[in-house]
């Protein structure tokens, strides 16, 4: 599965929620289905938008993680 | 011509069915006094009105549900989904219960326009279910399609 690493980054950065979700121009429920790993999809336009704002790669991010067959 | 909201198709279907359901209910309850009244003769297949007509309000019941969230705008919720297969369930037991009806009509002397109408009405009934079988399965895809598409961030 993916993880969305975002809460890290934010705390690297030190960038409230409030401020990340309007720099990104998403809400704040929107950011917030993403940093608890709620969300199916991420749009490019989106993670580009995040990348720039923290100034990271998607790598940073995004996670790959295997799933446990007991989960 | 509107379907959703207050003004649209949806809600006067809505109140036309609810009507409809008051009709159905008085005429199930006040159909053996009318036979009494009248001086009618019933036989068993008469009483295959009642399962019939049960399903029948239940499954208008599900279509009023329909139709309300059409009026309310939020016609895409697993609550529709549920209603459209209640609806499917209805339709294949008074398909069964005309089926038996059909069956009960050879001990009794009914026209045969008659009795070959009941069998339609029963073929009807399970044309009905198959269509709100598939319409179920429609429905969940584009749940799941919107479902996916709220989570795209």
């Amino acid at each position: 599965m993916i993880i969305v690493n975002l809460d890290v980054m934010m705390a690297k950065r030190k960038i409230s929620s409030n401020e990340l979700a309007e720099k990104i121009g998403i809400t704040n429920a929107n950011l917030s289905i993403l940093k608890n790993n709620k969300g199916k999809a991420i749009r490019f336009s989106t993670l580009e938008r995040i990348c720039e704002v923290l100034d990271c790669n998607p790598g940073d991010i995004l996670e790959y993680k295997k799933e446990d067959a007991n989960e | 011509m509107k379907i959703r909201g207050n003004h649209g198709i949806g809600n006067y279907l809505k109140i036309f069915l609810q009507i409809c359901k008051i009709f159905g209910i008085l005429l199930l309850i006040f159909l053996i006094p009318i036979l009494f009244l009248l001086k009618l003769p019933f036989d068993m297949f008469l009483f295959m009105i009642y399962p019939c007509g049960i399903c029948f309000l239940m499954l208008m019941e599900q279509f009023i549900g329909l139709f309300n969230s059409l009026k309310e705008n939020n016609p895409f919720h697993y609550h529709n989904l549920d209603r459209i297969l209640k609806a499917m369930h209805m339709s294949f037991m008074i398909s069964v219960f005309v089926l038996i009806s059909f069956f009960l009509t050879f001990f009794y002397d009914y026209s045969l326009a008659f009795v070959v109408s009941i069998l339609f009405i029963s073929i009807l009934f399970f044309g009905v279910g198959i269509a709100l079988y598939i319409l179920s399965d429609l429905f969940r895809s584009s749940l799941e399609y919107k479902e996916e598409n709220e989570l795209t961030i």
